[in-house]
């Protein structure tokens, strides 16, 4: 974690403040008319044990174990257990590519991560952030203080697009780092050549974390409308390349919807919960769908 | 097709332009705008995998663009064959003949042939390359040279084409020709003769070797485009003469010859006969192939004086100019004579006026009366009226009141007719001192020709002027019967006076014997200068006798018929006979022109007027203290029959009057365009090129829209 040593300069403390504002937003037009939380389902299911500290509810504590270990032991229920949030955000640099009179795809990551952050703190939930790009980049522990909303919205507010994507190795690292169970909200354009990627995501749900994908793209990624012959420049690398798009366009279009087919598929037989999100779409409303979906199970 | 030449090779070096192209495609991708994109790896992939298809199509675009360049330079640079016989100069020298007369006014199809003829000129012209030279001679009327040389200036000479005058006149067609080929020059080398005309035999009659070395090479455009070389259907009216009926005086017999030029019999064709304008007959004539029909007319015409006719062919529409022909009928009155017998005799033989008197009453059947009254001298007194008379006839007169002579010299003024003839009465002093003023020339003695004594024999009729009306209508018969008659005495007259006389019989020593006065009196005066009777002359046992007498009275009266004014032709010039007392007769078209000749102080009998040029009636009138309307000279001009017939012209005779087959000579005389029908042989391969510019471009838009 960065968190040392930076200064609040006017500039990010205006981004922070703008984000925080949009996540609000967000929120606020998501769970309108409605109390939705990240939580799946509802349960009375004995969850865990853990050791008795003072203030617990003594009407909790587990005697059987008592007998047994001689310690004070307070059972735990699934409905009463907070979720850890676990934002992870692609901060490649294929993430600034945005359409015409569209934001780049990372300040649209940035709002729609602020906005569950800001969700899962208000209910009570510790979060944290994981930004990546070939590797992870920053990361930013899961806290449930009304504080750490404050260090969330900065480390996205300073968050800026560059490397090459490399998905496999930050969920592979952010794997063997986390112990503990947590909702994994990954936001990424999945513009990862590795063909172990899939891979990846399998081994990352068998550690038992619930896993949500939301695939960011813009139309023009999908649609690929250019008319002009142009030449096209890798954002990630140096490549370059001069083609006429009205001879691809066809080809083109037909290879990306096979991707995302292939990718849906893929995952979701993984057990994530895949989501293809065109950054013209109202990120309110992306929202709300998500929760909505997630509760109804 | 053979060896390529260009007509502007300098322009071959626009091929430079097929870089372009090229040039233009890789500006295009250096200057292509930069866009970054995410999804790089997907586009990479895609572009793996269509580009070899996709590099084939922008090589063929290319490809493409560039032959579009090409075929542009090269058409302009206008390839063409090279002609063998151009040996280093690629132009031709064409002179067209074009044929205008009026025979080109025959319709085919609902066309005349002249606008054929135009068409296949322009046609003509159309094929001719630039750089080729051509000239045109109009042969209409006149045979007119629109160029002087062969011009290089094509558009002007299909300007020239579309001026050309609408056909009249027969056509020179020799003359035209020989006007062509001077402006080819001496060299016949790449030159070519063009004649489109109908081919009408009659006018190539006039055709002259060449001397062009080579020969040109001669082809013949037929206007009327005829599958088959055969004369067209043609009707015209030949001839039309008119002649007394025999019943009554104003009862004509009208005889039409209708020819037929074509090669099919005529059934039915309707003839009319129109009379001022009116139809006044209908009939229906036959006429076989190649041959000609009479049709045999009668009509009375309705009282007298000078009617216009027409006689029409009706349902020969292709060339109506030879359907009608016009002609004058005069139906002359009667006349009244007085006759004042200066010797009456009780011996009827012996009477001054017997022979005259019968001459007279001798009037053919269907001729107009001759009413005579005879009165002796003794019987004219001071208040004997003229009155009702067109004639007076003085018959060895020698004394008359002097009221009398006066009111003769008014009746003459008034336009009446005088005789006078001598006799043993006359005394010519006193002769001279009553009539001098109305006498053609005065008395001066009377001459014995015949002396027994001295041996010398009666006098014979010399000179006659058969141009006059008198005379005009006597054949020659009534010539023998007049030259047979022997004069014994006569009376000689001063011909040195100022008076304007015309002899129309003189005697075979050159003396008058009878002449008329022409002044410009109304009224005619005629002087016999011997008896009227056998007492000085035996021309009254002559047959010719009856027939002078009447005419000359007829001719006094002015009662004359003017039929002997037969129909003229357009391009005709005629004589028209002028009237006495007329300084000068004029002639007006029906178009308004107007010919005017001068009677050079009434010497002159007849006039030269023409050449008439236009179909229709001519007015005539006479100047004598004005211009006056004489219809009795009016005069019917009608269409030549020269351009009536279309019997085709046969090549070879063409070749033959041009100098072919003389020794190892060959003139070539095709008919048709010949190798104008290859318009590309003509035009080069521009054309050509051309259209695989429009193909071109038509594979360049469609490989275009696949990208």
């Amino acid at each position: 974690m960065s968190d040392a040593g930076f200064e609040l300069s006017p500039q990010l403390l205006s981004d922070i403040e703008t984000l925080q504002l949009a996540a609000r937003t967000i929120v606020s037009g998501a769970l309108a008319g409605s109390h939705r939380s990240l939580r799946r389902g509802s349960s009375i299911e004995f969850s865990e044990h853990k050791l008795y500290t003072p203030g617990d509810d003594i009407r909790h504590i587990d005697w059987r174990a008592f007998a047994k270990t001689d310690r004070y032991h307070i059972k735990q229920f699934e409905d009463e257990t907070n979720i850890t949030l676990e934002l992870l955000v692609d901060g490649s640099a294929s993430m600034a590519f945005a359409g015409p009179e569209r934001e780049p795809k990372l300040e649209y990551a940035k709002k729609l991560g602020a906005a569950l952050c800001y969700l899962a703190l208000r209910q009570g939930d510790a979060s944290g952030v994981v930004t990546f790009a070939t590797t992870v980049r920053d990361e930013l522990p899961a806290r449930a203080t009304s504080v750490h909303l404050v260090e969330v919205m900065r480390l996205l507010a300073q968050l800026e697009p560059a490397g090459e994507t490399s998905l496999v190795g930050a969920l592979d690292q952010f794997g063997q780092r986390s112990r503990r169970r947590s909702l994994l909200v990954i936001i990424s354009d999945l513009f990862d050549p590795n063909p172990g990627l899939f891979d990846a995501f399998r081994r990352l749900a068998a550690r038992r974390h619930d896993i949500a994908l939301l695939h960011l793209l813009d139309p023009v990624e999908i649609d690929f409308p250019y008319e002009n012959p142009s030449t096209f420049v890798s954002m990630e690398d140096d490549r370059r390349l001069f083609v006429h798009p009205r001879t691809l366009r066809n080809a083109y279009v037909r290879e990306m919807r096979e991707f995302l087919t292939r990718t849906s598929r893929a995952l979701r037989e993984a057990g994530i919960d895949y989501r293809e999100v065109r950054t013209d779409a109202d990120p309110a409303q992306v929202l709300g769908s998500f929760l909505r979906e997630r509760e109804a199970g | 097709m053979g060896e390529l030449t260009f007509l502007y090779p300098w322009l071959l070096g626009g091929a430079a332009l097929a870089s372009l192209p090229v040039i233009i495609h890789l500006i295009g991708r250096r200057r292509a705008p930069v866009v970054k994109f995410a999804a790089f790896d997907f586009l990479m992939a895609v572009n793996k995998r269509l580009a070899r298809r996709e590099r084939l199509r922008q090589l063929l675009l290319l490809v493409l663009r560039t032959l579009a360049v090409l075929a542009l330079v090269f058409a302009v640079a206008r390839p063409m064959p090279k002609r063998a016989a151009d040996a280093g100069t690629a132009s031709k020298r064409v002179a067209i003949v074009f044929d205008a007369s009026a025979s080109m006014r025959y319709e085919r199809g609902g066309r005349s042939l002249f606008e054929n003829a135009k068409r296949q000129v322009r046609d003509v012209i159309s094929h001719l390359a630039p750089g080729d030279a051509a000239t045109l001679v109009v042969a209409g009327r006149d045979v007119t040279p629109v160029f002087q040389a062969p011009t290089l200036d094509l558009a002007a000479v299909r300007g020239a084409v579309d001026k050309i005058a609408p056909p009249e006149g027969v056509a020179n067609m020799g003359a035209a020709i020989d006007m062509a080929l001077s402006q080819l020059g001496s060299d016949g080398g790449n030159a070519t003769l063009v004649i489109v005309s109908d081919l009408a035999e009659n006018g190539f009659a006039n055709l002259r070797p060449t001397a062009m070395e080579p020969p040109p090479e001669v082809r013949l455009i037929d206007a009327a485009e005829r599958p088959q070389p055969v004369a067209l259907p043609n009707l015209a009216i030949e001839t039309v003469s008119v002649e007394g009926a025999g019943e009554q005086a104003s009862e004509r017999r009208i005889r039409v010859a209708v020819r037929n030029y074509g090669p099919e019999a005529v059934r039915e064709l309707p003839l009319e006969l129109r009379v001022g304008g009116d139809v006044t007959q209908r009939v229906l004539v036959e006429v076989p192939a190649f041959g000609v029909s009479e049709k045999t007319l009668t009509y009375a015409f309705a009282g007298t004086g000078v009617f216009r006719c027409e006689v029409k062919l009706s349902g020969d529409g292709a060339y109506a100019s030879d359907d009608t022909m016009a002609f004058v009928v005069e139906i002359a009155p009667g006349v009244h004579v007085l006759a004042i017998d200066g010797d009456p005799r009780t011996t009827p033989y012996d009477d001054e006026l017997f022979f005259f008197e019968h001459a007279v009453q001798a009037v053919p059947k269907g001729d107009p009366t001759i009413d005579l009254r005879i009165v002796g001298v003794d019987e004219v007194s001071a208040d004997f009226s003229l009155e009702g008379y067109d004639v007076v006839v003085l018959a060895n007169v020698a004394e008359l009141p002097a009221e009398v002579v006066s009111r003769l010299v008014s009746f003459v003024g008034a336009g009446g007719g005088l005789l006078f003839t001598l006799g043993s009465e006359i005394r010519f002093e006193r002769y001279n001192a009553l009539f001098g003023g109305l006498l053609p020339h005065p008395l001066r003695d009377l001459h014995k020709a015949a002396d027994e004594v001295a041996g010398t024999p009666p006098l014979a009729l010399g000179d006659m002027d058969w141009d006059h009306p008198v005379l005009a209508g006597l054949g020659q018969a009534a010539q023998e019967g007049l030259r047979a008659s022997r004069t014994r005495s006569y009376f000689n007259v001063d011909v040195g006076s100022r008076n304007k006389t015309l002899a129309v019989l003189r005697f075979d020593n050159g003396a008058p014997a009878l002449m008329e006065r022409r002044d410009a009196s109304k009224g005619r005066v005629m002087l016999l200068a011997t008896s009227i009777d056998v007492d000085m002359s035996d021309l009254a046992l002559r047959s010719t006798y009856p027939a002078l007498v009447q005419r000359c009275v007829r001719y006094l009266a002015k009662a004359i018929d003017a039929s002997s004014l037969a129909p003229a032709r357009v391009g005709a010039t005629i004589e028209l006979p002028v009237p006495t007392g007329a300084d000068a007769v004029a002639l007006v078209s029906p178009g308004g022109t107007r010919i005017e000749r001068s009677s050079d102080d009434g010497t002159r009998r007849r006039l030269e007027m023409g050449p008439l040029t236009e179909p229709g009636f001519y007015s005539a009138q006479v100047l004598g203290k004005d211009w006056q309307a004489a219809p009795r000279l009016d005069v019917a001009v009608n269409a030549t029959l020269d351009e009536s017939d279309w019997k085709p012209v046969q090549p070879s005779r063409i070749a033959e009057a041009l100098g072919g087959g003389s020794g190892d000579r060959v003139v070539s005389v095709t008919i048709g365009a010949g190798q104008y029908d290859d318009p590309f042989a003509q035009r080069g391969y521009a054309s050509y090129l051309l259209l695989t510019l429009c193909l071109v471009f038509i594979g360049e838009s469609f490989l275009g829209s696949r990208g």
